[in-house]
């Protein structure tokens, strides 16, 4: 068969979409690693968060290169989400008077309106820190005053607040299941992969849940 | 060659090849004629069902090329009751090296059968049962191994060698999956159809020879014909006739009876095989029994207490009070006595008053020792599914204390007389599988039938039936051939039948008082004065079945209960042949155990001079007592001997 | 013991389809679910209504017959464990008990709890086999198979097919079922040679049938009867990647996989 039809068959079955899911969610979390990372540098002052930022920067080619990968991987990641809900939901036309869920949990089965929620969030992140469309002082580079001038504003900390709830479901159901969709899931550790994995993702939502936190506390300022 | 098994004299023929035992199959083989590649695809067959027999019948036919039509009143062909088949599959391949061979098992086999099955099938049957596993496990069945990586087994009742291969508790299960994957393979070939949930209710004869038959769509109600070449039966074993056995709930006898009224005979019907070790008996609501497997045997001990009605608990019971009878009785096969033996012993002691348990019909399986020498470790890996099966149902705990196991109905060796090629005394009709006569005789040894069912299928039948389709020149026949027709409607009138009488009386209680009877009156021992009271009480029941039973809703939609009361409908009538078997054969021989004729030490007592001899009944039609047939068995290699287990 | 059932009734595949409610009196704990519904079905029966329509055989828990949702868990309450092999000690007097059938488009209901599994077979059919025919196969212990393969496939292989993983899967998912069967054959040697056009094929027909993907719920490795791990379906997802870059498929000479 050829490539291109080996491809399309793939991307046509459940199994090929999952395949996808996971590895776009692996490039998406180790980007949101990073940000993370970057992001904590808040607290070891102004300076430090800049030359962080002013780093990014520094490699336009390189960004760009990042963006339009993580972007791309976004939108696979997100397609195929929309088209295995969308099988999932022509699988059961008739649902049960009673049904009482054994293993699965609020995190699996909020993964489809969670992962919309977030596309919202990045919108509006975007043009709150990036561009600075919607932020109230935008000071250009200087993210540092940009994160504390932002999250002052009380709605916009609680919006994020809000969001990290959002995303730390969303990798706690995620994080492990995206080394069961590429097969990479064995009875000698998937218990404490399990376990690792879900102490990760509640560490992401309170290193960055942290932040709009401490702005709006006047912890940082 | 022509074929006239119905000879005048009422001597049946059973086309025995000849020359030496050995040689037999490999010369008939030989000498059957073949159907050419090319014209293979001209010839279509119905199969009768989807076990073991009938799944590897079917697939293989296909294989070869032939149209086949598949049937079963399951919802898949891979829920066949030989499903339910746990302990194992004996063949002769000695891997242990502990001195078996094909004429070991041959022997065992006519031998645990009590000196009434015939000789030269027995022996083909070990021969092929060798070619059986080599077979399933290409199929990629996960037979239990070794460590080596070899293929492992485990010894079963009445046989000293261990010959019998095993997948966990669930060996039927593996080989009916085995079969049933390269049945579907051949339906996507497209050379198999299969039609589940649909069920034969009678067989078609056109000029003398099988031709087709007629179902019922148990959806849609719709009654049909399906047209072919030969007919082959694979519907299985009728021990539901009893109600409670350890058969699955669908298991019946109507596609075999409706085929006996055609003019098939009818072997043995009288030979039903009670199995030592089931899960007694709790209440009246219950609806089957479950069997735990007999392989239990080879690491449980079976006791009772020596004194009647000793009320305690089996662990404040000490070692000198314990009467393990079966080791005191048999020394050498000791817990490993056949069937009959194991369950006939079994009634002995609860008739004494020993039995434990509330209803006093139980006897402990105790495992107490093999956990004591191997650990409970060992004990799990060997059992562990069976035990939590007991568990599940009883509430206890066998780790602990001892199963509470009695004997229940568990397999019939009667079945539909066939000859040699597996061909009934109807022309074009075969039966294979459990529904036919063939290679049991009074008993048969654990793990024989997964071998028999397969053996017919993968590589007896699909040998035979291509000489009757080259030699018999079959003219061509369709569906609107009036033989269709008519049955069809008698079908169809009895259907209604069934649906008016609207009486006061469910199915099932029809079904469980006719159980009841035959349990009491034809069961584990039988003598003439119960069987003739049976033979005046049956006609009776039968009678207000037809004004009394009540069958709710319609037939032209899914109806259970009008399926059941055309099941019961037929036990009901073939219960009465049961019973004149029973009664005709004054000697006692493996399952069928006539008080009257037993040794001083109480065990079977055969009559060689008298009924060495299968007995082939023949329908006489409404109301007349059936003709019998006899064929003469031939021991030419094998010593008549009363058998002995001491 | 004294209960309340309320079950799923339709009369027919296109006929409307309603819970109704019913007493279940004189229950003993002895009695497995199965005869509990036997107990109401003789009293239907004998008020001249139609009996409660399940599928069941073998009452042993491995024909795969039977199945229902009852109160909402797939096979009920006990772990393990096939409807028929439930007991009702597991429920104490006066309970209610809710009964529905299996539910996904893939398993159409035909009568109350009676559905149509006959996909599982077109999923069979579509490639679960080793292409072997009678006659050809060599010496059985010619090839030898690890102890720990073989023990593992069998874990795989004991799948009864009821269709309760999907009747369990928030997504009607068959992933459970079509992994298991993958997995059984890939252990082996003998399933080699197909694996890849195998999972291939098995995983196009499951998503022909209309059945949902797997989004690691879990909920069908809590209503295996058989307690098959959802490890099964990564390890199909793995097999499948494998096939899927495919250089073997051509040489076993699949076309559309
Ligand atoms: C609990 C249990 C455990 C056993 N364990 C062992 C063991 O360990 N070793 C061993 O060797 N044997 C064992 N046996 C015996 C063995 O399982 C059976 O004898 C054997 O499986 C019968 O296979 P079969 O193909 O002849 O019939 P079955 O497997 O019973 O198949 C009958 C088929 O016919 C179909 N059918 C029946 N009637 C009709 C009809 N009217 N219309 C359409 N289709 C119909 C059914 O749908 C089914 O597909 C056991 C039996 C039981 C009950
Ligand atoms: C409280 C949590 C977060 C804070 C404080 C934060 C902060 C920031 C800041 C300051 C920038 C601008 C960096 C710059 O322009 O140099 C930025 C960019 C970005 N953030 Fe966040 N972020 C948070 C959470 C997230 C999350 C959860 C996501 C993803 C789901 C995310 C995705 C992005 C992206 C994609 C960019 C643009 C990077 C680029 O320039 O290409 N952020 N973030
Ligand atoms: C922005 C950062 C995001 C990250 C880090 C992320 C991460 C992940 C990860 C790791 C998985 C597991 C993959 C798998 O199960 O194989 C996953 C699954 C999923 N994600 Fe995202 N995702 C993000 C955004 C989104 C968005 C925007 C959507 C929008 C639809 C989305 C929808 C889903 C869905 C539906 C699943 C599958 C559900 C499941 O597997 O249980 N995700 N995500
Ligand atoms: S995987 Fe388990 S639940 Fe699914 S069909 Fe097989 S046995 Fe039933
Ligand atoms: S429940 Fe469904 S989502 Fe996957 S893990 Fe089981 S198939
Ligand atoms: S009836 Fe066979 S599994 Fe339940």
């Amino acid at each position: 068969m050829t490539g291109a039809g080996r491809l399309a068959r793939f991307w046509g079955s459940t199994v090929g979409r999952k395949i996808v899911m996971g590895a776009t969610g692996v490039l998406l979390v180790v980007f949101i690693l990073g940000h993370l990372a970057g992001n904590l540098l808040i607290y070891s002052g102004a300076e430090a968060e800049n030359r962080y930022a002013a780093l990014l920067k520094s490699n336009p080619e390189l960004l760009w290169v990042i963006r339009v990968v993580l972007l791309g991987a976004l939108v696979l990641h997100v397609w195929a989400g929309l088209g295995l809900a969308r099988t999932a939901a022509m699988a059961r036309p008739v649902g049960y008077q009673q049904s009482a869920p054994q293993s699965a949990t609020v995190a699996s089965r909020t993964m489809r309106w969670g992962g919309l929620f977030l596309i919202v969030f990045l919108v509006i992140h975007l043009l709150h820190f990036t561009t600075g469309t919607i932020h109230p002082s935008f000071h250009g580079t200087d993210v540092y005053a940009n994160l504390i001038d932002g999250f002052r504003v009380w709605y916009a900390a609680l919006f994020y607040l809000l969001a990290m709830v959002v995303l730390g479901l969303h990798l706690f159901h995620g994080t492990s299941s995206m080394f069961q969709s590429l097969g990479l899931s064995h009875p000698g550790y998937d218990e404490g992969r399990r376990r690792t994995m879900r102490i990760v993702s509640v560490l992401v939502f309170g290193g960055f849940a942290s932040i709009p936190l401490a702005v709006w506390l006047g912890w940082v300022r | 060659m022509k074929r006239d098994t119905a000879a005048p004299t009422g001597a049946l023929n059973a086309r025995i090849p000849p020359g030496p035992l050995d040689r037999k199959w490999d010369r008939h083989r030989f000498d059957l004629k073949l159907v050419n590649p090319a014209n293979k695809r001209k010839y279509s067959i119905i199969v009768v069902g989807s076990g073991l027999a009938g799944g590897s019948a079917a697939a293989t036919l296909g294989e070869l090329g032939y149209q086949v039509k598949c049937f079963c009143f399951q919802d898949s062909p891979r829920r066949a009751h030989s499903i339910a088949a746990q302990g194992g599959i004996n063949a002769a391949k000695n891997y242990q090296n502990d001195g078996d061979s094909i004429w070991r098992l041959f022997y065992d086999t006519i031998k645990g059968g009590d000196f009434r099955a015939r000789e030269a099938n027995v022996y083909r049957l070990a021969q092929v049962s060798v070619e059986i596993i080599d077979q399933c496990v290409a199929q990629g069945v996960p037979f239990a191994r070794e460590y080596g990586g070899l293929l492992a087994n485990r010894s079963f009742g009445g046989a000293q060698v261990s010959r019998t291969f095993y997948a966990r508790g669930q060996t039927g299960q593996q080989l009916l999956l085995g079969a049933y994957q390269a049945l579907e393979r051949q339906v996507a070939a497209g050379t198999v159809t299969m039609y589940p949930r649909t069920e034969m209710l009678d067989l078609v004869v056109v000029n003398g020879r099988a031709r087709g038959i007629v179902v019922r769509d148990l959806v849609t109600g719709t009654v049909s014909s399906h047209v072919a070449h030969a007919v082959v039966l694979a519907t299985g074993g009728y021990g539901n006739a009893f109600y409670l056995s350890t058969n699955a709930k669908g298991c019946n006898v109507t596609a075999t009876w409706r085929a006996h009224k055609r003019g098939a005979f009818f072997g043995n019907p009288c030979f039903t095989q009670i199995h030592p070790t089931c899960i007694p008996v709790s209440g009246e609501h219950q609806s089957k029994l479950t069997l735990m497997s007999e392989s239990l045997r080879n690491d449980g001990r079976v006791w009772v207490p020596r004194q009647k009605g000793d009320r305690r608990t089996p662990g404040e019971i000490p070692e000198q009070e314990r009467d393990y009878y079966l080791e005191r009785k048999y020394p050498s096969y000791g817990n490993l006595a056949p069937r009959d033996i194991a369950s006939r012993s079994a009634k002995e002691v609860c008739d004494e008053g020993r039995g434990v348990g509330e209803t006093g019909l139980g006897v402990y399986l105790d495992f107490q020792d093999a956990i004591r020498r191997l650990g409970e470790a060992k004990i799990r890996e060997r059992y562990g599914n069976l035990f939590e099966m007991y568990q599940r149902i009883t509430d206890e705990n066998p780790y602990q204390a001892p199963m509470r196991i009695f004997p229940a109905v568990h397999y019939t060796m009667g079945g539909l007389w066939v000859d040699y090629d597996l061909m009934s005394t109807i022309p074009g009709l075969y039966v294979i599988g459990e529904a036919n006569f063939s290679d049991h005789g009074a008993n048969r040894l654990g793990a024989s039938a997964l071998m028999q069912g397969l053996a017919d299928g993968y590589f007896i039948l699909p040998n035979t039936i291509g000489d009757y389709l080259a030699t018999s020149g079959l003219e061509p026949v369709n569906g609107d051939h009036p033989a269709f027709g008519s049955v069809e409607a008698e079908i169809s009138d009895r259907v209604k039948k069934l649906l008016s009488i609207r009486g006061a009386r469910t199915v099932d209680s029809f079904h469980r008082e006719l159980g009841k009877l035959l349990w009491d009156l034809c069961g584990m021992a039988r003598n003439e004065a119960g069987l003739k009271q049976a033979l005046a009480r049956i006609p009776e029941l039968r009678n207000e079945y037809w004004e009394n039973v009540n069958v709710p809703g319609s037939d032209v939609e899914l109806n259970q209960a009008l399926e059941k009361a055309g099941r019961v409908a037929d036990f009901l009538e073939f219960a009465e042949l049961m019973c004149v078997d029973a009664l005709h054969r004054r000697e006692s021989c493996g399952g069928h155990f006539r008080t009257e004729y037993q040794t001083p030490e109480g065990e079977a007592l055969r009559d060689d001079r008298n009924f060495a001899y299968v007995a082939a009944w023949e329908y006489a039609g409404r109301g007349n007592t059936p003709l019998l047939h006899r064929e003469p068995l031939a021991f030419e290699n094998v010593q008549l001997a009363q058998r002995s287990y001491k | 013991m004294n209960l309340t059932l309320l079950v799923w009734r339709q009369a027919g595949a296109d006929a409307p389809g309603q819970m109704v409610r019913y007493a279940a009196t004189g229950i003993t704990p002895d009695m497995s679910f199965l005869e509990m519904l036997d107990v109401v079905n003789e009293g239907l029966v004998g008020k001249g209504e139609a009996p409660i329509a399940f599928d069941h055989d073998c009452r042993e828990g491995i024909c795969g017959s039977c199945g229902m949702m009852i109160n909402g868990v797939a096979h009920g309450p006990m772990q393990g464990t096939a409807t028929c092999q439930l007991h009702m000690r597991s429920f104490k007097d006066g309970d209610t008990i809710v009964i529905e059938p299996w539910r996904a488009h893939a398993f159409p209901v035909i009568r109350d709890l009676v559905v149509n599994r006959n996909a599982f077979d077109r999923i069979i059919a579509s490639g679960g086999y080793v292409s072997v025919s009678t006659g050809s196969a060599p010496e059985a212990n010619n090839l030898p198979v690890p102890k720990q393969d073989a023990d593992r496939a069998m874990d795989a292989a004991q799948c009864i097919g009821c269709g309760a993983c999907v009747a369990a899967c928030p997504n009607a998912s068959a992933m459970l079922f079509t992994a298991a069967k993958v997995g059984h054959l890939s252990l082996l040697p003998q399933g080699q040679a197909e694996r890849e056009r195998r999972v291939l094929s098995m995983v196009r027909q499951m998503d022909l049938e209309g059945f949902g993907g797997c989004t690691w719920h879990g909920e069908c490795q809590e209503a295996c009867p058989k307690q098959i791990s959802i490890e099964w379906i990564s390890r199909m997802h793995r097999d499948y990647l494998k096939a899927s870059i495919g250089w073997r498929e051509e040489r076993a000479g699949a076309s559309e996989g």
